[in-house]
């Protein structure tokens, strides 16, 4: 099976590892990788924002850059939501509508393809670990992609996961949020960081790079033990590939 | 006129954005009873409900209400005119004179005592309507009250309860149709639940 | 105080941050539990509440009149107001005829929109608030920090020093005390009232009845011993029947506060009829526009008319959370605010709430009407920003996007089309990022990221990898 990869900026930008891992999962299992050198960003931060002819541009620019009928894998709950969702709201009722409909249809959030296309099965080859996980917004929302990536994380056997009280509550990253409201932002992730701090766990995870890049800032700025890792990242390592 | 402008605006504003919604909504019951029949569901919501439910019968009525009465050191006892004839040894108001005559009375007596036209099972209330015999403040304004509730008038929820008083007035509707869970009570500090604020602070229920 | 500054202000308010996030979570809590143990079906429930509204919305001309037609055959007054300026003459009007100088006001959100108080105050008639809430937000001349719970800002020792102070009684601390002092304090208004004023939560358009929700019985006071009661009524509480009606209670109240019912549900068709002995000699309702017209005559926002004030996502919105209602600037705060504030009240006014939001869907998915929020205010944020502005809205004329952000987009979506400059970009975040460290705070963006987070560690080499990276096909 052959797929498109869809490495997203703040991937490509700050966890180029944690790419790498996602593509060598997808290959472990027997899948061919394409990727297109010229992918850019999804289009959120002007989509957020309400710039939506902006959004148009860069949507439409890479439907027409992911142009065979492969499934395109995005290695983030967020992005995934945007491309396989929100893509299809905003050319409702223009001249693209049907090619949203085609495209969006074949977008699939990496964890969702692992396990509900992919039905793979994990093997577990590291040593007993505690971790936790942040069920990022528009991947619980959105994308609905937080099922198939916690049934992942749970099929680890020697991983134990312990949820965090407020799991699905925003962290306080919200893409362009976190710096036209950093009080409230701040406030969020702090209360995020406490969260995280009450269940001495080894490992923060989550699968989605704004939220990880918030989170993991925020516990480093205190000085926190927990380490935090992208999901594909962690996956790829408990099964010996990374 | 306000009327045609307010009409006028709305027409002109669906005609812009036609919502052409010409399904109605259904309601169905999707409370999920915990006990087997409508009786036991209405008198464990009703106690959930902070009510004090007493089982009691016909003939035991009035004995029911002189206990619960005595038990709580009750001296004035405010009644509607279909309860007149009761035989207690507490003072009887009887609330027989329009709420302008008898204002100051009303707001010193302790218990009101009421028959209920009907009980809700599924979520464990009574109900009662305004009438002649029936004054509202009844169920309002005293501290104490004490329900009676016929057995054979619990129905099964909101929507039959309503419909029951429909068709018992021929489809005129009461003045004033309460439905009443029990003491009042409020959790607007630290929403933290205390009983007993403008309206009665224990509600007792007789169901016979 | 700007909007700024007052957000500032809300968010470093350590005592408010507690009180707020602690109910705020137990609400939840309640609510989820509820919905798990006791109900059935209720994704289906909302689809159909939806419907019920959705209904009412598209035959609403019929429906108002229907109710006016029966409301008056029933004996109540029905009146009509564009506006609050409308709205307070006719409730002052009313009370000048019946020579009342203090109304007393069982809790109604429509009234705070319309400033009533404040008016009735101007003209010489005290309006006297009468939900606990209500009360102690009004002796601090506060506004509602939250539609439900008004006052749930405020702890109990708080309330005791404002109890202490308004209303000269020892300084309470136990919440029990507390309520028998507003009880004792309203008791002597019930005792005198003649004109009581209230909300409504259900107008019923086949019963020209209307029906009102309330746990203290501060309502039934307000709307039963009065000699006349005055109903504020938006014109979308409107529904058909009572079966619609019973069907909006059930979503609205788990929703509100985890209970299945409130204590009392009061339903009024009349005022007292011969024979009767008590209730009010007349009953007016106001039957309110202010705006609400003008957002059902917009595909976007139409949907917004839909919503019960249950606050739900209030309680659900991790931004409500952390600043609380008064931030917000208006009468509606938290998710719901954000979308009709602008748009009743002036987006000029209360655009600022639109970026009070990170979009993350919690109050769309909780909504018992099933608004979707999250789409609406981004939805608006598209009205202040895009070129072909929609002129209809209140206050647009007025909002100027800032020239600095959209030449950033701009930029960057240029970026985001032109792979080259794009790969240009990442390279130089590969070489340069780290070196950024000791301007960041210096740099805007970086400069608020870096004020609670450590210097983000930027890794772009990805771009490099991926060339050479076996078995993969780079094209």
């Amino acid at each position: 099976m052959k797929v498109y990869f869809f490495g997203t900026c703040i991937g490509s930008a700050a966890f180029s590892e944690s790419l790498i891992c996602s593509i060598k999962l997808l290959q472990h299992y027997g899948v061919e990788v394409i990727y297109k050198k010229d992918q850019t960003c999804c289009g959120q931060p002007s989509f957020n924002n309400g710039y939506y002819e902006e959004t148009k541009k860069t949507a439409l620019y890479h439907m027409q850059l992911f142009n065979e009928p492969y499934p395109v894998i995005v290695p983030s709950g967020s992005c995934a939501g945007m491309m396989k969702h929100d893509y299809l709201t905003l050319f409702e009722g223009t001249e693209y509508e049907n090619m949203a409909k085609e495209f969006c249809q074949r977008v699939y959030e990496l964890s969702d393809f692992l396990h509900k296309e992919l039905n793979v099965k994990l093997e577990d080859k590291g040593n007993p670990v505690k971790v936790t996980w942040h069920s990022n917004c528009h991947s619980l929302r959105v994308s609905k992609s937080v099922a198939s990536s916690k049934a992942l994380l749970k099929s680890l056997n020697h991983v134990e996961l312990i949820e965090l009280e407020r799991e699905t509550t925003c962290c306080g990253f919200g893409g362009t949020f976190s710096v036209k409201e950093p009080e409230i932002s701040k406030a969020m992730v702090e209360s995020k960081v406490k969260d995280i701090l009450n269940q001495n766990v080894e490992y923060l995870i989550t699968g989605d790079g704004g939220c990880l890049l918030n989170i993991s800032g925020a516990l480093e700025k205190c000085n926190a033990k927990v380490k935090t890792m992208y999901l594909f990242e962690f996956l790829a390592k408990r099964i010996g590939i990374a | 006129m306000s009327k045609e402008t307010i009409l006028n605006k709305v027409q002109e504003a669906l005609k812009q954005n036609p919502l052409q919604q010409n399904e109605r909504g259904v309601y169905t019951d999707i409370l999920k009873p915990i006990e087997n029949d409508i009786l036991s569901e209405y008198k464990r919501g009703q106690e959930v409900n902070k009510a004090i439910l007493i089982e009691s019968t016909k003939d035991e009525l009035e004995s029911t209400i002189k206990s619960i009465l005595e038990k709580e050191n009750i001296k004035q006892v405010l009644l509607p005119v279909s309860l007149e004839n009761i035989n207690i040894s507490q003072e009887k108001i009887i609330y027989n004179k329009p709420v302008d005559e008898l204002r100051d009375t009303l707001f010193q007596v302790e218990c009101g005592i009421f028959e209920a036209n009907y009980g809700v099972s599924n979520l464990g209330i009574f109900s009662v309507a305004s009438s002649s015999d029936q004054p509202r403040l009844l169920s309002l304004i005293t501290k104490y009250n004490i329900v009676l509730l016929k057995k054979e008038n619990i129905k099964e929820n909101l929507a039959t309860t309503l419909k029951a008083y429909k068709e018992a007035n021929k489809d005129k509707l009461p003045t004033n149709i309460l439905f009443i869970a029990g003491p009042s009570r409020t959790a607007d500090i630290e929403f933290k639940v205390v009983l007993g604020v403008h309206g009665p602070q224990i509600v007792y229920v007789i169901l016979y | 105080m700007n909007p700024r500054q007052l957000i500032h202000e809300k968010v470093n308010d350590k005592q408010l941050n507690k009180n707020l996030e602690y109910v705020m979570y137990q609400l939840q809590g309640n609510r989820k539990n509820l919905l798990a143990e006791r109900y059935g079906d209720w994704e289906a429930l909302r689809e159909e509440g939806k419907k019920v509204k959705q209904y009412a919305l598209s035959h609403l001309p019929e429906l108002l009149e229907k109710f006016e037609k029966n409301a008056t055959a029933n004996g109540i007054k029905v009146h009509w107001a564009s506006n609050n300026d409308e709205a307070n003459e006719i409730i002052l009007n009313i009370a000048k005829e019946n020579n009342v100088n203090k109304i007393l006001k069982g809790k109604s959100m429509a009234s705070e929109e319309i400033g009533l108080n404040h008016y009735l105050e101007k003209k010489g008639i005290k309006a006297i608030e009468t939900d606990l809430g209500e009360v102690i937000i009004q002796l601090i001349g506060e506004p509602p920090v939250h539609i439900v719970v008004p006052a749930i800002h405020k702890n109990r020792f708080e309330v005791g020093e404002i109890f202490e102070k308004h209303l000269h009684v020892e300084k309470y601390t136990e919440i029990e005390d507390l309520n028998r002092v507003a009880r004792t304090y309203l008791r002597d208004e019930f005792h005198q009232l003649k004109m009581g004023l209230s909300g409504v939560n259900f107008a019923i358009a086949d019963e020209g009845a209307i029906w009102l929700l309330e746990n203290e019985g501060n309502g039934r006071m307000s709307t039963t011993i009065s000699d006349i009661h005055v109903a504020i009524c938006g014109i979308e509480k409107i529904v058909e029947t009572f079966d619609n009606a019973v069907l909006l209670n059930t979503l609205l109240i788990p929703s509100a506060t985890g209970q299945s019912v409130t204590t009392y549900n009061n339903i009024i068709s009349s005022p007292r009829k011969d024979g009767d002995l008590d209730g009010p000699k007349e009953v007016h309702v106001v039957l309110l526009d202010n705006g609400r017209s003008n957002i059902l005559s917009k595909k976007r926002y139409a949907g917004s008319l839909r919503c019960i004030r249950c606050g739900t996502c209030m309680n659900h919105c991790p931004v409500y959370h952390k600043i609380g209602g008064h931030a917000y600037g208006a009468t509606y705060p938290g998710p719901i605010g954000e979308v009709i504030s602008p748009l009743l009240f002036g987006i000029d006014k209360y655009g600022y709430t639109l970026n009070l939001c990170s979009l993350c869907g919690n109050c769309a998915e909780v909504c018992p009407v099933k608004i979707p929020l999250t789409d609406m205010i981004r939805d608006l944020r598209n009205e202040k920003v895009k070129d072909n502005k929609d002129n209809t809205i209140l206050g647009i004329q007025n909002v100027h996007a800032s020239k600095a952000e959209k030449r950033n987009i701009e930029m960057f979506t240029n970026m985001t089309i032109n792979p080259k400059k794009w790969q240009r970009l990442m390279w130089f975040i590969d070489k340069f990022a780290s070196l950024g460290k000791p301007f960041a705070p210096f740099i805007n963006g970086l400069k608020q990221w870096t004020s609670c987070r450590a210097y983000p560690k930027m890794d772009a080499s990805f771009q490099d990898k991926i060339k050479n990276m076996q078995g993969v096909k780079y094209e």
